[in-house]
């Protein structure tokens, strides 16, 4: 029996809407959920039956993400430099949230500096739990070039975090 | 916490999509709502060249038989690939119908055989019935756009050497990312075809590579 689109909508929309949200905010995430699942519909019927329908719907959205990545470069600076998230600014409670964990800070701060290919792999790995070959689909990759980035940005966020943890014992 | 955990954790309060949301973009995905961008993104295509071109003086032409005209003002950068670029007008076909729509023009469509680009992982293939001149080939997995108008052509002169690649035998105008246009592009004049224009959220290698693959008759 073919898979229907109802089906793929049911378990796959929640999740890939939170990871964009994670990136991008709750507005954002609203239209760029609305715009893959549009995409997928229209193709639907085109989509080969042997292939996977999780990354082939967030490689759509990782097309889309892409055109707002100067965006989310933003806000992570923002975030880094004043605590607040405004990945959450739009909720009213949130927004007079400050996050005084300096190592979270840091971490947007990374990741904001991460080459687009690169925070796309990691994000892709570490928030929407693709694996290395779902990412190496979702993106048109081979495998190899997935799994050597996706090693070499957390070798790097490691060794930042940890430059920081370094300089604030040394600063006590 | 150690750094992985610590990116799996950030912003994990992010909290899931409400009822309304869900009903709302399943509406808008499954009643075709047509969308959000619908201009004409040949026009664009062409109108980067004139934009890039300003500097040295020169411009992009559109050729109607032997008259060349200058393309018109600058619109704003296209921000989506993979929709139907021609609004109302635009028309869903299989690349069949496209490839026998073209020859009935007297055109002659390039088939690409790469990797990012293959007539295996085509997604959608927008028609303009209304000129019967342009079509628009989307490849999802890729992001790739190529971008097809039987009429439209290039003039080279004063593009430094580093903005044009020799593609057998034929110079290409070639684009990276980030500059006047949002996305990379290939502009590659094809006698038996008109205008091919690669667009791709890539690098433009990517496009070049895919360019390289295109079947072309003399």
């Amino acid at each position: 029996m073919g898979r229907s689109f109802e089906a793929a909508f049911e378990a796959e929309f929640a999740p890939l809407h939170r990871y964009l949200a994670r990136r991008l905010g709750q507005s954002v995430a609203d239209e760029l959920a609305a715009e893959t699942f549009a995409v997928a519909c229209r193709n639907w019927d085109r989509l080969d039956p042997a292939r996977p329908v999780r990354p082939w719907l967030y490689g759509i959205a990782a097309n889309l993400v892409r055109h707002h990545w100067r965006k989310e470069r933003r806000m992570l600076r923002a975030y880094a430099r004043t605590g607040v998230d405004p990945v959450f600014a739009e909720d009213d409670e949130a927004v007079e949230r400050t996050d005084a964990d300096t190592r979270v800070r840091e971490l947007a701060a990374a990741l904001a500096e991460l080459r687009r290919d690169e925070r796309e792999i990691l994000l892709l790995n570490a928030w929407a739990e693709l694996t290395d070959s779902e990412i190496a689909d979702a993106l048109g990759l081979p495998l190899g070039t997935v799994k050597s980035r996706l090693h070499r940005t957390r070798e790097r966020l490691r060794n930042q975090l940890e430059e920081v943890g370094q300089e604030a014992v040394e600063a006590k | 916490m150690n750094s992985d955990e610590l990116l799996r954790t950030f912003r994990s309060e992010s909290p899931p999509p409400d009822e309304a949301t869900t009903q709302r973009v399943y509406n808008r995905a499954t009643t075709g709502r047509p969308p959000r961008v619908t201009r004409r993104r040949l026009a664009l295509a062409l109108v980067l060249v004139a934009v890039t071109g300003t500097g040295f003086g020169v411009s992009a032409l559109m050729r109607e038989g032997s008259r060349s005209v200058s393309l018109g003002g600058f619109e704003p950068g296209i921000t989506t690939l993979g929709v139907n670029p021609f609004g109302a007008d635009g028309k869903l076909v299989t690349f069949q119908q496209l490839v026998a729509e073209k020859a009935s023009h007297g055109y002659d469509i390039p088939i690409p055989d790469s990797p990012l680009a293959n007539s295996h992982n085509i997604g959608s293939i927008w028609e303009n019935p209304a000129t019967g001149e342009e079509a628009v080939v989307y490849y999802p997995s890729s992001g790739i756009e190529l971008v097809y108008c039987g009429s439209c052509g290039v003039d080279y002169t004063g593009f430094p050497a580093d903005q044009i690649e020799t593609i057998h035998g034929i110079r290409a105008l070639v684009f990276p990312a980030g500059g006047p246009y949002i996305f990379a592009a290939v502009l590659f004049p094809i006698p038996a075809a008109g205008l091919v224009t690669l667009l791709g959220p890539g690098p433009v290698s990517d496009l070049v590579s895919v360019a390289r693959t295109l079947r072309i008759n003399p």
